[in-house]
């Protein structure tokens, strides 16, 4: 059972002035390694559940468990240990004067032994491709390469898990693109679980495992080809489908017989080669 | 926007001057304003004129930005300057009217205000020039430590200044946006009579207190994501040390002391 390394348990959120709950009745687990996408859209409790997960919020019911600890005033930093968070404004979470500063604000914090502190950061910024930015002010970065330092200062901390807080929905396609090969190959590096909460479609494809929101309640769960193939709902919902998955469907309806929906480009161009083959 | 503000600014570079601990140009900058006001007679001023002018050729930053940080305040400096040429009295009168007299004691006295005036802006300059802000931050917050004791919280102290500098650009940069936003819907900045001028500040203050207060709460919400707590024990990224230059700027300070008491004239 040691599998389930981040567990909600019937988690409801409402915060203090609102009619609703933000989040109703969430129950969830990850495993250790995975990737979770949880998407949604505008107010459907996504971003709600990122701060329960380390405790900038705390749940009006239900139990949140990380690892050993099961959250609660006195877990709260051994939690935030655990967990790294990046969040969505590249500008708003930049606190250092430079970019080793900003690696580094999270060491000092947990009292890293100065020696020890230069070696991470400098591993840290090598990891995400900064090196050679170690000195710039944050004024000369472009929102990706702040993001990238973001997720530098949050390995450096050597958490288990990392959630990405729409962390890609401010940037430029280009900035966006960077940012997801930074965390692709940082997993292949470590064994880290990573949940990003996300509403671009194309980055979901990434994941292991996606749980859709709606309305504060968990909607549909499954792989993102799973996900894709209820296409209907998923528009009925207000969500859209990849732009992969709708080429294909436009395919189909155009007449050519696909014979499985894939979400891998390279996969469909295959299909379609072998097709164009046996005509 | 920021490049009219010399003050505050640093130019990177790899001279001595540059190489110096924050601490020691901080305390050293104090110390000779302090020792300014010692100099009374031409051949101190002198002295002190030299040694400044060393001092800036030892940083290797061209003299033009020096001058652009005397601009902005020269119109204070002549103001006094004329002044203390006027009201003082004493020796050759060469003109006089009614209360204002322009004598050779008022003359000397002015030259003097305004060398003092400009040695202190230099200086300054000289300092905040060479030094990143982020090394001011921390040799502010070495000399205020002591202050500890008087349960004054150095460390938030020094925290909230190093945030502050590192904000400055963004929001310099926001204020820019929101001008342009604002002027872009029909708002005119800098005409009209006084009135009309303060009101038009309006719509760039109240989305920039906004913003900030945004920006605020986001930036607290990562900091705390990221395990700080305020009153924890905190180690440290970047470590000031001493070095034997700042020894012999300490040793160069101390001539310049002796050297201008023997030439003073009490």
């Amino acid at each position: 059972m040691s599998n389930d390394f981040v567990k909600l348990d019937h988690v409801s959120y409402k915060y203090e002035d609102a009619p609703d709950f933000a989040v109703k009745d969430v129950s969830f687990t990850v495993e250790k390694g995975e990737w979770l996408a949880i998407v949604g859209h505008n107010g459907s409790g996504k971003s709600t559940i990122a701060k329960l997960l380390n405790g900038l919020l705390f749940p009006t019911d239900g139990m949140v468990k990380i690892g050993h600890f099961k959250l609660g005033e006195k877990t709260i930093w051994d939690i935030r240990k655990q967990v790294g968070m990046v969040f969505q404004n590249p500008d708003n979470q930049f606190v250092g004067a430079t970019v080793q500063d900003d690696v580094a604000f999270g060491l000092e914090n947990h009292g890293v032994p100065h020696e020890l502190m230069v070696e991470r950061v400098d591993r840290a910024l090598d990891e995400v491709g900064m090196q050679k930015y170690a000195l710039h002010e944050p004024s000369r970065l472009s929102g990706g390469q702040k993001q990238r330092v973001a997720i530098a200062g949050v390995l450096a901390l050597q958490p288990d898990i990392i959630i990405l807080d729409e962390a890609t929905s401010m940037l430029d396609p280009r900035g966006r693109a960077e940012v997801m090969e930074t965390i692709r190959v940082m997993r292949e590096r470590e064994a880290i679980t990573v949940i990003s909460i996300t509403h671009d479609l194309d980055e979901v494809v990434l994941a292991d495992r996606v749980i859709v929101m709606n309305q504060g309640t968990r909607h549909l769960e499954g792989t993102p080809k799973e996900i894709f193939e209820q296409a209907q709902e998923m528009r009925r919902i207000g969500l859209g489908v990849p732009f992969i998955t709708s080429l294909q469907e436009k395919l189909e309806l155009a007449g050519i017989p696909l014979t499985d929906r894939s979400l891998m480009e390279g996969a469909l161009m295959e299909q379609l080669w072998t097709l164009h083959l046996n005509k | 926007m920021i490049d009219k503000l010399i003050f505050g600014r640093f130019m990177p570079g790899e001279s001595l001057i540059h190489h110096l601990d924050a601490r020691t140009k901080l305390i050293a900058g104090f110390y000779f304003i302090g020792i300014l006001f010692l100099a009374n007679n031409w051949q101190t001023y002198a002295l002190l004129t030299l040694f400044t002018f060393a001092v800036i050729a030892l940083t290797g930053i061209s003299y033009r930005f020096f001058i652009k940080g005397v601009k902005p305040l020269i119109w204070l400096i002549l103001f006094t300057v004329v002044l203390q040429m006027l009201f003082t009295s004493g020796g050759t009168i060469f003109f006089s009217w009614g209360p204002f007299a322009i004598s050779s004691f008022g003359l000397i006295n002015g030259v003097y205000v305004f060398i003092r005036f400009v040695l202190i802006i230099f200086i300054s300059t000289v300092i905040t020039l060479t030094t990143t802000p982020m090394d001011l931050t921390d040799a502010i917050a070495y000399i205020l430590r002591p202050f500890k004791v008087l349960k004054m919280p150095v460390q938030d102290i020094a925290l909230m200044i190093s945030v502050a500098l590192r904000f400055i650009p963004t929001l310099m940069e926001e204020t820019d946006k929101i001008m342009k936003a604002q002027r872009a819907r029909g708002v005119e900045f800098g005409e009209g009579n006084l009135f009309e001028q303060m009101k038009v500040v309006v719509p760039i203050f109240i989305p920039l207190f906004v913003s900030s207060f945004n920006r605020a709460e986001d930036l607290a919400d990562a900091m705390e994501a990221r395990g700080y707590q305020g009153d924890q024990k905190r180690t440290r990224f970047r470590i000031l040390r001493w070095h034997w230059c700042d020894l012999v700027a300490g040793l160069v300070l101390v001539a310049l002391t002796v050297g201008l008491v023997t030439l003073r004239i009490s």
